[in-house]
């Protein structure tokens, strides 16, 4: 069934809809939670929260042409909080790599208000990646948002695991320079 | 200025627009290549441009001789293989679309009219094997008669028409003996080639001169 079809579904408020989600993104929704979290159940139980959310959700929303990103965008989110809810020590070491690989970005210190920051972020990041070439963004997106590991990048867009590296480090000095420009502490 | 970590960029990357977080449709590993091997067909292509191009301005005018002597021949019917494919100056003698076959004596012109042995050509130096014969005849197609002076071949030896004695419709044939032929004159078309004759044992030599 095509993504359409899905939402579709939603918005006639048909059950199946989560059934054809499942069938269709579910295993590489699992597969991504169990990056995030590490454990197959908690990807399971996020799985099934970002059915939920989605079902809640959709309508208003409407993520006809980008509904797997839309689901891995919730899902991506129930797994940190989930991970964030356990002992902070027990973090994927995953987490803790992206994050230090970010903090060249970002050597910064504290947020007042990290709500507000957040969604500045959020939105000035969206600015930054709209305006990178294609294959640029969709490394970055499948580093910092899919956690996929550099190999899989490699493989997967038919590059090699250097120039997928040195993109990567260009791009979070690029990101760098960009969020200083727009008053962010560097 | 607001200060930000690491891992407020990594949650703020959850935030960003969903439009832009479609994951990537895996590329082929002919996707990867595929630039570069359009950029190298494109290089070849161009060159092939350039080579077609500069042959065609370096002999583009032989070329042009070589196709009009080859069509003028099919129209009457002889094989266009035999035209001479060297490149030749206007005004040559099969610019006009005729050969000019020379044989010695006693050699069939029908057994190989389809591959003549020997054809006269301005730019060439040509050997004719005399087959210990001291007679050579020059065959010009008929059709092209009327554009010879054949009659004004400078010989110093006896020259006659021999074409109909042998029996051939499409030729006329010329045969002179050897023995004392300085050289051959032929008018055509209100121009002069000259070519003198050099006698061996085996072998008739012509070589195109300037002046008789």
């Amino acid at each position: 069934m095509t993504d359409e079809g899905i939402v579709e579904l939603f918005f006639n408020r048909d059950e199946y809809a989560i059934e054809a989600c499942d069938l269709k993104y579910g295993s590489a929704l699992r597969e991504f939670g169990k990056r995030i979290s590490g454990e197959a159940y908690v990807a399971e139980e996020c799985a099934n929260d970002t059915y939920l959310k989605t079902w809640n959700t959709v309508p208003p929303k409407d993520p006809r042409g980008y509904l797997f990103a839309f689901l891995s965008k919730i899902m991506r989110n129930l797994c940190l909080d989930r991970v964030r809810m356990t002992a902070r020590e027990k973090r994927g070491a995953k987490l803790t790599v992206l994050s230090d690989e970010l903090n060249e970005a970002a050597p910064g210190g504290d947020s007042s208000d990290s709500e507000l920051l957040c969604g500045e972020l959020a939105a000035l990041i969206s600015k930054f990646l709209r305006a990178l070439p294609k294959e640029k963004r969709e490394i970055f997106v499948m580093r910092y948002f899919y956690m996929e590991e550099l190999s899989a990048i490699a493989a997967h867009l038919s590059v090699t695991e250097g120039k997928v590296k040195t993109v990567l480090k260009r791009l979070r000095d690029k990101l760098r320079i960009y969020l200083s420009v727009y008053g962010y502490d560097t | 200025m607001a200060k930000y970590s690491g891992e407020d960029i990594f949650l703020a990357i959850g935030e960003v627009d969903a439009d832009l977080l479609a994951y990537p449709k895996r590329q082929s590993s002919y996707g990867r290549y595929a630039k570069p091997l359009a950029a190298a067909a494109c290089f070849v292509l161009i060159v092939s441009f350039v080579v077609v191009y500069f042959v065609k301005i370096v002999f583009g005018g032989a070329m042009m001789e070589d196709k009009g002597d080859n069509m003028s021949q099919g129209s009457d019917g002889f094989d266009s293989n035999s035209g001479n494919g060297s490149g030749m100056a206007p005004g040559d003698v099969t610019s006009l679309g005729c050969e000019i076959y020379i044989y010695p004596e006693g050699h069939s012109l029908t057994a190989t009219q389809k591959q003549p042995k020997l054809v006269l050509n301005v730019t060439n130096s040509l050997q004719i094997p005399t087959n210990n014969s001291d007679i050579i005849t020059l065959y010009v197609p008929e059709a092209y008669a009327d554009d010879f002076e054949i009659n004004v071949l400078r010989v110093t030896g006896n020259y006659e028409k021999c074409a109909e004695s042998e029996g051939i419709h499409d030729y006329l044939g010329y045969s002179s003996e050897l023995e004392g032929i300085k050289g051959i004159l032929i008018l055509l078309s209100g121009e002069e080639y000259y070519f003198n004759i050099e006698i061996s044992d085996t072998h008739a030599t012509l070589t195109k001169s300037n002046a008789p």
